[in-house]
């Protein structure tokens, strides 16, 4: 393997990056939508309001590796890790483990949408038996994830 | 591709007319199950409005569908038929 594809390996699974764990957004969600809708919270970021000064350094790259360890309502007993990375018009989270992606103006949104997409999947698998092998493998794996 | 790029509503317009993708709403984005035989083969989410997509929510909603880039275009610009979806998918070995 060359190192260039060595280093492509590494990119996609998010090797080398910095872990921030946990990752919730303590500002009120007034104030998050206030700076959305007049286009503040792109270029304030790096610096915005309640995060620690670990996680200020590290949403400042292009890629955020982010280990998350709840979903809206429920808890995840094993850490799952998330790439977040900048997008054309915003931003893209995304999980290697699962086949889901969370979008939104700013990394916080699209984690945020990516923790939805993880929950309403868990259940979607939950309510349905008429699944493909790869769906009852994430099912599996979900199961063993996520607290009852 | 068409030339100014396609919208999350071509997407979702796309999955329901060809794919027969009834789709959910969850918060600000859709999901929605591919099914043969009523099996749940693929989902896909799909942003709600009417944005432009980037390349990298194209690469994961094509992804999502078991596509690449270039055959999502394809599923887009009418070209790729139901059919030949579901070959794809077989040939993959998700169906």
């Amino acid at each position: 393997m060359t190192s260039i594809q060595k280093k492509s390996e590494k990119s996609r699974s998010g090797e080398g990056l910095p872990i921030v764990t946990d990752l919730v957004d303590p500002r009120p969600r007034r104030l998050v939508k206030f700076l959305n809708d007049y286009r503040l919270l792109r270029a304030t970021a790096s610096s915005s309001v309640g995060y620690t000064k670990e996680a200020r350094g590290a949403l400042a790259g292009p890629t955020v590796r982010v280990q998350l360890n709840r979903l809206p309502h429920k808890i995840l007993k094993v850490p799952l890790d998330v790439l977040v990375e900048p997008d054309e018009q915003g931003f893209l989270a995304r999980t290697p483990d699962l086949p889901l992606y969370g979008y939104g103006q700013d990394r916080i949104e699209a984690i945020d949408m990516l923790k939805s997409e993880i929950e309403s999947l868990f259940d979607d698998l939950l309510e349905n038996n008429h699944l493909s092998a790869e769906w009852l493998n994430v099912k599996t794996f979900l199961k063993e994830r996520i607290e009852s | 591709m068409k030339k100014n790029g396609f919208s999350t509503y071509d997407v979702r317009r796309c999955c329901e007319a060809k794919l027969g993708i009834d789709f959910v709403r969850t918060g600000n984005a859709s999901h929605g199950w591919f099914k043969k035989n009523k099996l749940r083969i693929r989902r896909v989410t799909v942003l709600e409005g009417k944005q432009l997509i980037g390349k990298g929510l194209q690469k994961s909603m094509a992804s999502q569908l078991g596509l690449t880039t270039d055959q999502f275009d394809d599923l887009l610009a009418c070209s790729l038929k139901k059919e030949e979806y579901e070959e794809i998918l077989r040939d993959h070995g998700m169906m």
